[in-house]
C-alpha cells in the first residue's frame, strides 16, 4: 500500500495518501486539480492521455501533515484497461461527472463500480470516494434534483457528494478536504485495529507468509 | 544558412530528383533530420510513409487520381448525408414512411446519422483544443474546401451539424437514475466560451476544421477502430507539415494528402489504439514493458530504482507511445523526431530507444528523485534539445 504515515518533526505526524481522480471524458477531472493544486483555471486544457500527476501539500492541523498525490486518469473508455495498475495502492478517490451532461453521471456510476472491484480497504470495505456534480456554474441544480442526488449518493456508496466548479472555484476545497478527514480517520481506526490485534495475539502472527 | 546546412539541403535536392528515388538513401538522409526549406520535408514525409512511389514519374497521376479519390469521400460521407438530412427535414410526408428519426432499424439512415453525431462531438470537442499554445489551427486556411462550401449546396455541413447537436444534447439529457438535466439552452450557444473559438465567418474554415474533416472520414472508413483521443496529436503535425508547404499546388492538398499519409501511419500504429489488443504482442502494455526490460539491458541501476519506487512504465510510456511523443516537446521539436521514426526502417520499433534514451538522459535526477519529484519529472520531461535525445538512443540501438 502507498501509505506512508511517519514522524517527521517532533510530535508531527506526515501522512501520504494516493487519491485518485476519474470520471468520464471532459466532465473537468484535470480543471478541478489545477484548481485544487495551483488555484489557477484554463479554457482550453488538452484531453489526458494515460495518466496526470500531482501533488497537494496540506498542513492539516498543528501536528498532522498530508501529502495528497492525485491521480487524474484519462476519462476514454480506451484507457480502461490500464485502470487495475492506476488504481492500486489508492486511499480515496474523486469521481466527477457534469452537471450540464447527464450521460456523465452513469459514467461516473460505472467508475465507481469498477473503482470497488479493483481497490478495497484492508477491512474490505470501499474506500472513500466524493461524487463531484461539476461545473455547477453552468446550470442550477432544482430542490428535487438535489435530493434524488443525495439518495443516489448514499444507494451507491459514496461518502459524500459536493456541487462544484473548477471554473469559479465554488466547493473545490471544500470537497477535497471532506475527503482527506475521511481518510485520515479511517487511517486512524486501521491503525488503532491493527495495534490491538498486535496486543490481543502477540504470538500468533509469526506463521504469515509475506509476498 | 552556414554552408554545411546549404550543403544538406543539395544533397536532399539531389537525392529527390533521381527519376527513381533510392529509399535507403533517402531513409539516411532523413533520419538526421530534414530541413524545413523548400518544401522537402512535405515530399520526403510523402516518401517515407509510403504515400508517394519511389518512381517519380507517376507522382502527378497518382496524386491527382488520390485527391479525387479523396473529394468523392466527401461527397459520399458528409455532402450526402447532408443533403439527405435537409430533403427530410422538408418533405415530412417521406419521413414518416419510410425513414424517421425513431426507426430501430439498424439500417436506418437515422440511426447512422446519429451514430456518427456521437463520434462528430468527440472528434470536435478535441481538435478544438489542438496545440491551444499555437494560433496556426485557430488560423482560417488559405484553401478552404470548395466542394464542402460551396453556396450553391443546400446542406447540413459539419460544422452545422455539430452546433444542432450539441443545442439537441443540452434540452433532451436525462439520466437513467431519474436525474433530468437542467441547464438552461440558452448556455448551448457559448459551448466555448473563449473568443479565440469563436467559429470563422461563412466561406472560411479554420485549419482545425479541416482536421476534424480527415479525422471523421477515416472514423466512418474504419468503423472498427473510428476515433480514438489521442489520433487528432497525430493528424496534428502531419497536417501542419502539408499546410505550410511553400509550394501552393500542393499546400492546397493538404487535407487530402493528410488523410492518406495519417491512414498509412494509422497502418502501422493503430494497434496501440485497440483496447482488445492491449495484452497481445503487438499491444501497447507490451510496448511499455520493452521500454523497461531495455533499460533493464542499458541502465540497470537506474531500472531497479524506478522498480524500487514502484514507479510503473503505464505511468508515463502510455502517453509517450500511443501519440508518439507528440505531447512531450513543442510542435517543431516533435517533427524533428518524426523525421528519424518515419525514416527509420522498422519505424516504430526506433520509438522503444528514444523512450529509453530520455530515461537515462536524466539519470542522475532520476536516481537523486523521490517518486513524486520522479513522477513529475518523467510527466513534465524537462530536456527540449531532441538532437541530445536522438543521437542517445541511436547509441542505445546500434550497441545491442
Amino acid at each position: 500500500m502507498r501509505k506512508m504515515s511517519g514522524d517527521s518533526e517532533l510530535g508531527c505526524t506526515e501522512h501520504l495518501f494516493k487519491v485518485l481522480v476519474i470520471g468520464d471524458h471532459k466532465v473537468g477531472k484535470s480543471s478541478f486539480v489545477k484548481r485544487y493544486v495551483r488555484n489557477q483555471f484554463y479554457e482550453e486544457l488538452k484531453t489526458s492521455i494515460g495518466v496526470d500527476f500531482s501533488m497537494k501539500v496540506i498542513d492539516w492541523d498543528a501536528h498532522t501533515r498530508v501529502r495528497l498525490q492525485l491521480w487524474d486518469i484519462a476519462g476514454q473508455e480506451r484507457v480502461r484497461g490500464l485502470n487495475r495498475v492506476y488504481f492500486r495502492g489508492s486511499s480515496g478517490a474523486f469521481v466527477v461527472y457534469d452537471l450540464t451532461n447527464g450521460s456523465s453521471l452513469d459514467g461516473a456510476l460505472n467508475w465507481k463500480r469498477e473503482l470497488d472491484c479493483q481497490v478495497m480497504l484492508k477491512n474490505g470495505h470501499p474506500i472513500p470516494a466524493v461524487l463531484l456534480a461539476n461545473k455547477c456554474d453552468e446550470t442550477k441544480v432544482s430542490r428535487r434534483n438535489a435530493s434524488l442526488l443525495e439518495k443516489l449518493c448514499q444507494e451507491k456508496g459514496f461518502t459524500g457528494c459536493f456541487q462544484t466548479s473548477a471554473k469559479e472555484n465554488i466547493n473545490v476545497d471544500e470537497a477535497a478536504k471532506f475527503l482527506v478527514k475521511h481518510i485520515l480517520q479511517i487511517n486512524e481506526e486501521s491503525m488503532k485495529e491493527e495495534e490491538q490485534k498486535i496486543h490481543l495475539k502477540p504470538q500468533t502472527n509469526t506463521n504469515s507468509v509475506c509476498c | 544558412m552556414s554552408s554545411s546546412y546549404r550543403n544538406r539541403i543539395q544533397e536532399f535536392k539531389l537525392a529527390l530528383s533521381e527519376q527513381q528515388v533510392d529509399l535507403k538513401a533517402l531513409r539516411e538522409l532523413c533520419f538526421s533530420g530534414i530541413p524545413c526549406e523548400g518544401g522537402i520535408r512535405s515530399l520526403c514525409w510523402k516518401i517515407l510513409l509510403n504515400y508517394l512511389p519511389p518512381d517519380q514519374t507517376l507522382w502527378e497521376t497518382f496524386l491527382e487520381k488520390q485527391r479525387d479519390v479523396y473529394a468523392q469521400f466527401l461527397r459520399e460521407m458528409i455532402i450526402q448525408p447532408g443533403i439527405a438530412k435537409a430533403n427530410l427535414g422538408v418533405s415530412r410526408e417521406d419521413v414518416t414512411l419510410e425513414d424517421h428519426p425513431l426507426n430501430p432499424n439498424p439500417d436506418s439512415r437515422w440511426n447512422t446519422y446519429f451514430k456518427d453525431n456521437e463520434v462528430l462531438l468527440q472528434i470536435d470537442k478535441d481538435v478544438r483544443r489542438l496545440y491551444p499554445d499555437m494560433a496556426f489551427f485557430q488560423r482560417p486556411t488559405d484553401f478552404p474546401c470548395q466542394l464542402i462550401l460551396d453556396p450553391q449546396n443546400e446542406y447540413e455541413t459539419l460544422r452545422r451539424r455539430v452546433e444542432q447537436t450539441t443545442l439537441k444534447a443540452q434540452t433532451v439529457n436525462r439520466n437513467r437514475s431519474g436525474v433530468t438535466n437542467v441547464s438552461s439552452p440558452g448556455k448551448a450557444l457559448h459551448l466555448y466560451p473563449s473568443n479565440e473559438y469563436a467559429v470563422l465567418p461563412n466561406g472560411c474554415e479554420a485549419h482545425w476544421e479541416v482536421v476534424e474533416r480527415i479525422l471523421f472520414i477515416y472514423a466512418k472508413l474504419n468503423p472498427g477502430i473510428a476515433y480514438v483521443q489521442g489520433m487528432n496529436e497525430i493528424v496534428g503535425p502531419v497536417y501542419y507539415t502539408f499546410a505550410t508547404d511553400p509550394n501552393s499546388q500542393w499546400k492546397e492538398h493538404a487535407e487530402a494528402d493528410t488523410f492518406f499519409c495519417f491512414t498509412n501511419l494509422m497502418s502501422e500504429n493503430r494497434d496501440n489504439f485497440i483496447k482488445s489488443l492491449d495484452d497481445s504482442q503487438c499491444g501497447i502494455t507490451f510496448k511499455m514493458e520493452s521500454v523497461f526490460s531495455r533499460l533493464k539491458q542499458k541502465d540497470t541501476e537506474l531500472y531497479i530504482r524506478l522498480q524500487e519506487q514502484n514507479i510503473k512504465p503505464q505511468y508515463f510510456t502510455f502517453r509517450w507511445l500511443t501519440l508518439l511523443l507528440s505531447q512531450e516537446f513543442l510542435l517543431p521539436d516533435v517533427i524533428r523526431i518524426w523525421d528519424s521514426l518515419f525514416s527509420h526502417q522498422d519505424r516504430f520499433e526506433f520509438l522503444i530507444p528514444v523512450c529509453c534514451a530520455m530515461l537515462t538522459l536524466i539519470r542522475d535526477q532520476l536516481l537523486a528523485g523521490d517518486f513524486t519529484t520522479n513522477m513529475r519529472l518523467l510527466q513534465d520531461y524537462p530536456i527540449s534539445d531532441v538532437h541530445s535525445i536522438l543521437i542517445k538512443a541511436k547509441e542505445l540501438q546500434d550497441s545491442l
